[in-house]
C-alpha cells in the first residue's frame, strides 16, 4: 500500500468482514476444472496441429489407444493427438470400445506405439437424412449386421470423431458467443483442415457464417452461404444460415 | 478434482491450471462475467494463457498476470453483452433475495458499480493489488486509480446499504 491508499476512506468494519470473506471464496468451481481442463488441453492440441495425425487418407480400421500416456511428447503429432483425445474420453468419463480391448479404463498406459493415432471419419460424411417411406415395413429392411471387433473399432473412430468433433464446434461457438469471432473462426479453420467432410461440417458451416457476420465479413458470409446451399441442398440447417444473414440474435438459429 | 496427470501440456502449466483455475473463475465473475458463462470463458481464457506462457516471467508474480487476461475477457464479454442487450450479471447469483450470504451480498454489490471503478474496487480490496499494479495493468494513470477507488468504495458502501434495505423489505 502506498501512502495515497491511506489517504481515500476505506471500507467500514463490517463491510471489511464481508469482503474478507468474499475474498477467500474460491471453491465453487473446482468441480468443473478437470472438464475444462480437458477442453483447453484439446484446443492446445488441435491449434499446434490442426491435421493431427490424419494423413489425409481415412483408413476405418484405426482408432485412437486407451488413455496413451505423456511420453508421447516424444513421439512428434501423432501420439500428442492421441493423448489428447484418450485423456478427453477418460475426462468425460466415457466408455469407448476399442479395437484392440475392452472398454477404455483407468488403468495404467499401456505401452504407446506408432499406431496410435487417430483418423478422419471412418466413414464419408452423411448425406441429408435418409428420406422417409410409408410403404417400408420393419421385416424389409436389412438384417442389423453382428457386432463384431472390426464394426465395434469402426463404430469408435466414429464415435470419437464426432466428440471431438463437436468439441471443437463447441469452442467456435463458446468463442463466438463471447464475442471472440476470430478465435470462432480460427476454430472452425482447425475443423475444415480436419474434417473437411466432418460428420458436423454443415453445422460448421452455419456457425461460421454467424461468425463472419458477427465479425463484419458481410460478403464472405453470402459467399460462404450460397457454397452451403450449393453443397447441402435441403439442408435441415439452411434456416439457420438465412436468419444468420439476417442479422438478428433474435432470428439466430443454433444448428 | 485436479487436471489429470497425464497431459500433453507441461508440468508447469498444469501446475498454474489446477492453482489458478479457481482464482481465474472467481475474478471473471467479480468482473461481471455471468455465473452460467463463467466456464467457457475461463476456457478461452486459459487457451489464451498458453500460448502465451512461453512469454511469461517467471520471476513476476503470477496473479497479476493471469489477472490481465481475466480483466481483457470480461471487458470482452461486457461489450458483447452490452450490444446483445443482455443484462449483465443477472444470473451470477442464486436466487435468494432474502437472507443473502455475505458473498452473495458483495458480488451484487459489485453489480451495481459503474465497470471502471468496479475493476479498481476489485483489485485493490478484493485481489489485494497495490495502486501502481493497478496503474500498470489498466493503464490507467495513478491518479484516476486514486480517484475510482475513492469513488468505488463510495459506491460499493451505498449499494450494499441498498441492498441490505431492499432485503429487510422483504422480510
Amino acid at each position: 500500500m502506498s501512502e495515497r491508499d491511506d489517504e481515500i476512506e476505506g471500507l467500514p468494519h463490517e463491510l471489511l468482514a464481508l469482503v474478507a470473506r468474499e475474498r477467500e471464496g474460491y471453491g465453487e468451481y473446482r468441480d468443473a476444472k478437470a472438464a475444462v481442463f480437458a477442453k483447453v488441453e484439446l484446443a492446445v492440441i488441435v491449434h499446434a496441429d490442426p491435421r493431427g495425425a490424419d494423413d489425409g487418407t481415412p483408413s476405418p480400421g484405426r482408432s485412437p489407444a486407451p488413455g496413451a500416456g505423456a511420453a508421447a511428447f516424444a513421439m512428434g503429432a501423432r501420439g500428442v493427438t492421441a493423448v489428447a483425445i484418450g485423456s478427453l474420453i477418460l475426462g468425460a468419463g466415457a466408455a469407448f470400445v476399442l479395437g484392440h480391448g475392452p472398454a477404455a479404463d483407468h488403468s495404467p498406459a499401456p505401452t504407446v506405439t506408432s499406431s496410435a493415432t487417430v483418423t478422419g471419419p471412418a466413414s464419408p460424411a452423411p448425406s441429408a437424412a435418409p428420406q422417409e417411406s410409408a410403404s417400408v415395413r420393419v421385416g424389409d429392411l436389412p438384417a442389423a449386421p453382428s457386432v463384431s471387433h472390426a464394426s465395434a473399432s469402426g463404430h469408435s473412430a466414429h464415435a470419437n470423431d464426432l466428440t471431438l468433433e463437436r468439441e471443437l464446434l463447441d469452442v467456435a461457438r463458446a468463442a463466438l458467443a463471447h464475442g471472440n469471432t476470430d478465435g470462432a473462426i480460427a476454430s472452425l479453420r482447425r475443423h475444415a483442415e480436419r474434417w473437411p467432410r466432418g460428420l458436423l461440417a454443415e453445422e460448421r458451416e452455419v456457425v461460421w457464417i454467424q461468425a463472419l457476420v458477427a465479425g463484419g465479413g458481410r460478403q464472405e458470409a453470402e459467399e460462404r452461404a450460397a457454397r452451403f446451399r450449393r453443397d447441402f441442398p435441403g439442408s435441415a440447417l439452411a434456416p439457420a444460415v438465412d436468419a444468420a444473414l439476417v442479422g438478428t440474435s433474435e432470428d439466430r438459429q443454433d444448428p | 478434482m485436479s487436471p489429470p496427470e497425464r497431459s500433453v501440456l507441461s508440468d508447469e502449466f498444469k501446475t498454474l491450471f489446477d492453482a489458478e483455475f479457481a482464482y481465474v473463475c472467481r475474478s471473471l465473475q467479480r468482473l461481471g462475467v455471468r455465473h452460467g458463462d463463467v466456464l467457457d470463458v475461463a476456457q478461452e481464457l486459459f487457451v489464451t494463457v498458453h500460448e502465451r506462457f512461453v512469454d511469461f516471467d517467471r520471476a513476476r508474480a503470477v496473479r497479476p498476470w493471469l489477472f490481465s487476461f481475466s480483466l481483457k475477457f470480461a471487458s470482452n464479454y461486457r461489450r458483447l453483452a452490452r450490444n446483445k442487450a443482455v443484462e449483465i450479471d443477472t444470473d451470477t447469483l442464486g436466487a435468494r433475495p432474502s437472507n443473502m450470504e455475505a458473498r452473495d451480498l458483495v458480488l451484487r454489490a459489485l453489480v451495481d458499480l459503474d465497470f471502471d471503478r468496479r475493476i479498481v474496487l476489485v483489485m485493490h480490496d478484493l485481489e489485494g493489488f497495490a495502486a501502481p499494479e493497478i496503474a500498470a495493468i489498466t493503464l490507467a494513470p495513478l491518479n484516476t486509480v486514486y480517484s475510482r477507488l475513492r469513488l468505488a468504495r463510495a459506491d460499493f458502501r451505498a449499494a450494499v446499504a441498498r441492498l441490505e434495505e431492499g432485503d429487510r423489505g422483504r422480510t
